[in-house]
């Protein structure tokens, strides 16, 4: 909302506020200023000058005249003009001298200079509203009509021509400050300034006119109040600058001199109004009422709409003249010919006007305001206000054929509240003297019904429908008083735990395994596309209605597709070493119990509509870490490898591999594993499927992951301390020549299990494959550790016997030979 | 191909002067002279023998040469029978001395060999450090994680628990039992991406607009007090240069006899000095949100500028930055979780983990933070 500084000047009556203590009180009361704007500050040079003749320039071919002009002070002047509509000789004119900074119009602005036009040199310029960023007339000069002397300031006849515009984001709680009349009450509740609020001059001179008398009918619950007056002998032609610039500033175009005040005393009161042309009317009546199924009505947009008997217009007997607190129609208007004039104002139904507003898909300033609550006590200020500004502007005189109606409901009693003093230190942690309360409820135009020693009762404003309880006045005087005055107080410890968790340290600690590995973290979207999940041979089991665009509707039932979205991009971008996780939710079927079941909330706290699982996902493409020699691409064993490191960094957990169970399908089939812990399945570790290199353009050996966190988690163990012994160990080496269609992993195991308890480890350290050895064999070397009992030292003898054992074992298991 | 190092060169030319040190000790122990006369010579030759030693093994050769089983003074020892029987006493007490000056001289030698050997090894070319470490690669933490783990990590050191909820949940958690009026504009401060109800009725299901849902949760599985912060997902249908559809929220909630605003703004001044600097200070100021009331916005003094540069990169000339939204939990909200709020009041408050990564690293666009760029996450 744009609120104009000095506007609230002369609604307060005073000058010697300063902008920067209205914004910062507005700001600490809750009406935060996010801007201000200082304009017209370049208008301080700019005076009214009197045309004294005018000549055509005699060597342009553009239609330019020489006008010599009276700036007072007996200087005269001849400037070089283009504009079209030069007053004859006595009209009133805005003279920019040299030296004055003017707009283009197009957002930019330049200093004049003297300089020849078309050979004739020019000391300023006469100016139009757009040079002057007064409003949007280019076309022509601005001609003054009140009469002002020669050499009169700009800003002295109208001093609103500096102002500062102070944009105010005013929450939905507060309708109210959608008018300067409701800005206006806060700033004096908060510097202590008396304020009336606006009082429209009663109008004397009234016409009797029965034939102009209409009949104004609510026949829907949607319109409370609906205020209605009537108005002749209207002149409608052009504002006068102070309103035009006015609305102009509020980011409001100038129309004509009726619709303008319409504007005007919206933006004042906050209360939106309509002005129709009284001959328009059929039957000299309008009523609100709910439209008919597929009645039609073009808005002043120009759009047809087909309506419904949800919406409410405002319609004469015959047509639809406006959908009710959102927007005219077409055709009811005032025209330049129009005379006579229908004033109304009304008060409609929040809620329905905001799903009119939705539903039709019209955002205006009407609708805006009705639908966060406009007091229902404004429509008849408004009219008197609008009436008196009408009488100024347009000549025209009110037929004393005022009218009225309430709708079939009445409008609620206006509210009261009691608060305790007790409860407003409670929940402030601060005490207000009761003087002070007093006085704020008071300024924010609160009544005061009662008092006694604890409680103080009021009679809420009807322009605030956000106060309906004691804790709403709580706030009120808490803002006003100053919540910068709250002081600091400890929060006692109370020993609270959480009652809901899931894994979030878990998943802290796991990405700082990953990223100690050396792996970097993704953060993907939680939605993306189904077509990117088919990729990976996934699919979504949940997708949002109202998505973004097509390629975020889907909930994602993996990580991987994400994971490799982002290394294809990486790769693209030439990166040659790609290391990326994810620890992150995915969403994989719908939860279809009812939440409102009684028993539900507690037990299932951590249950949504959704079922959502934390998985562990990673992506490995490029060499392995090293320099000055070739250590090859990473190939499913570095994958492997990562997770084993991660589950002992994490877990001190074990590992097994396999190709059990169903291969994923981004697997490559030759290269993935099946990961365990035991009986327990952690997910599958693979090359990235050949297939889909080509789309990602990721090179071969890409290894790609994905693990549930939960059952990785479910793997650990209570740990057991070893004593060390002091004495040594023992190691042996065994080579084996075996064929290669027995799993390396099962021999080692093989070995271990016939080495005797003694045997703490069983390493492979090295493998041979090629010349010199059968078909389909290869040569493997283990290592082979011994760890002594406590103080018993380990003998050759022994030892070798184990080996031997272990051996033999691996000779009659897998026919191997020992070399 | 081994080459021939330093070491190499100097065996050459010591094999060389070892001939010529043996030829003197052959010569000192020639039987034309006296027996003493003998050992005097041999006297003569004992430092400069160890003199010229190199290493150990030369250092064992000239010990041996003196006192090995055919050394010159083991040899002259057999001469003592040439002796009158009154030099005897003389000529042992002389060979004991020379032995000694032996011994010392070869110890002084080993000493020598052994610096001059260090020397040697310190003197080797020297590696050039410039060339790369041998390293492994180090990750990077998403920069989201390293500020919501700090910001988390604050909240803990004050006593609160950490909670959390589901990413998606029901209308009822989000809305409804928050006290956010039907048909309200205030619905429009959230911007909602509904899911598909997959042709279920009853209550509709959402991505959680903000981590309340949490807090909802949170009073719904226990009663007071509750003291806990609830960092998470969320996500809204807004996408601009300044909003993603999803951030990273952490929001708090305390609910216990006594609470005032009072703790709320000690609770969010601690936090601001911890995460931006002790010298920080705190402005609260009115606001609104459904389901606070009275609702406040707490401001910390910029922690670059302090106000004093209207140009300041950070807080825009403001002085200020926001630190979050927050207020006293609105009754309806306690009423609507089973809890008394004549008994209990509560405070609640939420705030942003993106711009709070954007500002401390400086992020230009909000899109950077989820586009994984490996460049980007490198980069810090």
């Amino acid at each position: 909302m744009k609120i104009s500084y000095q506007w609230l000047c002369e609604l307060l009556a005073t000058k010697k506020l300063s902008v920067e203590s209205v914004a910062s009180a507005l700001t600490d009361a809750g009406l935060e200023v996010e801007k201000v704007h200082s304009v017209g500050e370049n208008l301080g040079s700019v005076v009214v000058a009197v045309v004294k003749s005018t000549r055509a320039h005699p060597t342009s071919k553009n239609p330019l005249s020489l006008v010599t002009v009276d700036l007072g002070g007996g200087t005269e002047l001849e400037v070089v003009c283009g504009a079209p509509n030069v007053p004859a000789p006595g009209g009133r004119v805005l003279f920019a001298p040299v030296g004055t900074t003017v707009s283009s119009g197009d957002g930019k602005s330049f200093t004049l200079v003297e300089k020849p036009v078309a050979g004739i040199v020019s000391k300023g310029m006469l100016c139009s509203e757009i040079e002057l960023d007064l409003g949007s007339d280019g076309d022509g000069i601005i001609v003054i009509d009140d009469i002002v002397a020669a050499g009169t300031k700009l800003v002295e006849y109208l001093p609103g021509a500096r102002d500062w515009i102070l944009e105010v984001n005013v929450t939905p709680n507060r309708p109210d400050a959608l008018g300067h009349v409701g800005v206006a009450r806060d700033v004096a509740a908060l510097m202590k300034l008396p304020f009336a609020g606006v009082r429209p001059k009663a109008i004397t001179h009234l016409i009797a006119r029965d034939d102009m008398r209409v009949r104004v009918e609510s026949h829907t619950p949607a319109c409370d109040r609906f205020e209605a007056a009537v108005m002749i002998d209207a002149v409608v032609k052009r504002s006068p600058l102070w309103l035009r610039s006015r609305l102009w500033r509020l980011g409001l175009r100038a129309i004509n001199n009726v619709v303008d005040a319409s504007n005007y005393v919206m933006l004042e009161l906050g209360q939106p109004n309509h002005t129709y042309d009284f001959d328009a009317i059929a039957e000299r009546s309008i009523v609100a009422r709910n439209a008919k199924d597929g009645e039609a009505l073009q808005t002043l947009d120009g759009k047809h709409r087909t309506l419904s008997s949800a919406d409410v217009v405002i319609a004469d007997p015959v047509k639809a003249l406006g959908l009710a607190g959102v927007m005219g129609g077409e055709g009811s208007g005032i025209s330049d010919k129009t005379t006579r004039l229908l004033l109304e104002a009304a008060h409609f139904d929040a809620s329905t006007v905001r799903k009119m507003s939705k539903r039709h898909d019209i955002h205006s300033d009407a609708s805006h305001r009705f639908e966060r609550g406009v007091d229902p006590n404004c429509p008849a200020l408004a009219i008197a206000r609008l009436k008196e500004l009408l009488c100024e502007l347009t000549g025209a005189i009110p037929v004393q054929a005022d009218v009225s109606a309430k709708g079939p409901v009445p409008v609620a009693a206006a509210l009261e509240v009691t608060v305790r003093d007790e409860r407003v230190s409670k929940v402030l942690g601060l005490r207000i003297e009761r003087d002070e309360s007093v006085r704020i409820l008071k300024a924010l135009g609160f009544e005061v019904l009662a008092q006694d020693a604890g409680t103080i009762t009021v009679r809420v404003a009807s322009w605030r429908p956000d106060v309906t309880r004691e804790i709403d006045v709580i706030e009120e005087l808490g803002r006003v008083h100053g919540l910068d005055r709250v002081p600091l107080a400890v929060v006692p410890s109370s020993g609270a735990r959480a009652g809901v968790t899931r894994d979030f340290s878990l998943r802290r600690r796991t990405r700082e395994a990953f990223v100690a590995l050396g792996v970097d973290e993704a953060v993907n979207y939680a939605f993306d596309s189904d077509e990117l999940f088919a990729l990976v041979g996934a699919k979504a089991s949940a997708h949002i209605a109202n998505p973004l665009s097509a390629e975020r509707a889907a909930m994602r039932p993996t990580l991987v597709a994400g994971l490799l979205k982002n290394a294809s991009l990486a790769a693209r971008h030439g990166e040659r070493v790609i290391r990326l996780f994810e620890v992150g939710t995915v969403f994989t079927g719908r939860n279809t119990d009812d939440p409102h079941a009684e028993e539900s909330s507690a037990t299932r706290a951590n249950e949504g509509p959704v079922d959502e699982q934390t998985r562990v996902a990673f992506v490995l493409v490029g060499p392995r870490d090293a320099w000055l020699a070739d250590a090859g691409s990473v190939d499913v064993l570095d994958g492997k490898g990562l997770i084993e490191s991660l589950m002992e960094s994490l877990f001190r957990t074990t590992i097994t591999a396999d190709r059990g169970g169903e291969a994923p399908p981004w697997a490559h089939r030759a290269s993935y594993a099946r990961i365990c812990a035991g009986e327990t399945v952690l997910g599958y570790v693979a090359e990235l499927h050949p297939s889909l290199r080509a789309p990602l353009k990721l090179p071969a050996g890409t290894v790609v992951a994905d693990l549930s966190l939960a059952a990785m988690a479910s793997t650990q163990r209570a740990l057991r301390a070893l004593k060390p012994s002091k004495l040594p160990s023992m190691r042996r080496d065994v080579a084996l020549l075996v064929a290669r269609s027995h799993p390396i992993g099962a021999i080692g195991e093989r070995l271990r299990s016939a080495a005797g308890e003694r045997c703490a480890s069983v390493e492979l350290f090295d493998r041979y494959v090629g010349k010199g050895l059968p078909d389909g064999t290869h040569s493997i070397a283990f290592a082979l550790t011994f760890a002594p009992l406590e103080d018993k030292s380990l003998t050759d003898v022994d030892v070798d016997g184990w080996v031997k054992s272990a051996v033999s074992a691996v000779v009659a298991d897998f026919g191997a030979s020992q070399r | 191909m081994r080459s021939i190092g330093l070491w190499d060169a100097a065996k050459i030319t010591d094999a060389t002067r070892f001939q010529s040190l043996a030829a003197v000790v052959t010569t000192a122990g020639r039987m034309t002279s006296t027996p003493m006369e003998a050992l005097d010579a041999i006297e003569r030759e004992v430092q400069d023998a160890f003199a010229s030693v190199r290493d150990e093994h030369e250092l064992r050769s000239v010990h041996a040469k003196f006192l090995g089983k055919e050394g010159s003074l083991t040899l002259i020892m057999r001469r003592m029978p040439e002796l009158a029987p009154a030099e005897k006493k003389t000529f042992g007490q002389a060979v004991n001395r020379v032995k000694t000056a032996v011994e010392t001289a070869s110890g002084g030698a080993e000493q020598r060999i052994a610096r001059e050997s260090l020397e040697r090894e310190l003197d080797r070319e020297p590696t050039d450090v410039s060339m790369p470490g041998r390293r492994g690669r180090v990750g990077r933490t998403h920069p989201l994680h390293r500020v919501l783990y700090d910001v988390t990590d604050i909240f803990v050191s004050m006593g609160f628990d950490v909670a959390e909820g589901p990413e998606t949940d029901w209308e009822t958690n989000n809305f409804e039992r928050l006290g956010f009026p039907a048909d309200h504009p205030a619905l429009d401060m959230q911007d909602t991406f509904f899911l598909k109800n997959e042709g279920k009725p009853g209550p509709r299901a959402l991505l959680r607009t903000h981590t309340s849902t949490v807090q909802i949760r949170e009073m719904l599985s226990h009663g007071p007090p509750v003291m806990v912060v609830a960092p998470g997902t969320v996500f809204r249908c807004d996408d601009d240069a300044t909003h993603s559809p999803m951030f990273s929220q952490i929001e708090g909630l305390v609910v216990d006899e006594g609470i005032s605003l009072a703790h709320l703004r000690w609770t969010l001044a601690t936090f601001a000095q911890r995460l931006f600097g002790k010298n920080v200070t705190t402005r609260m100021r009115g606001s609104y949100f459904p389901f606070t009331e009275p609702s406040v916005e707490l401001d910390a003094s910029c922690s670059v500028c302090g106000g004093s540069d209207p140009h300041c990169r950070l807080c825009k000339g403001s002085g200020w930055l926001e630190v979050g939204g927050a207020g006293m939990v609105d009754p309806v909200v306690l009423t609507n979780c089973g809890i008394d709020p004549e008994k209990y009041t509560g405070f609640a408050f939420g705030m942003g983990i993106d711009r709070l990564a954007m500002i401390r690293y400086q992020v230009p666009s909000i899109e950077l933070l989820y586009s994984n760029d490996v460049r980007f996450l490198r980069s810090l």
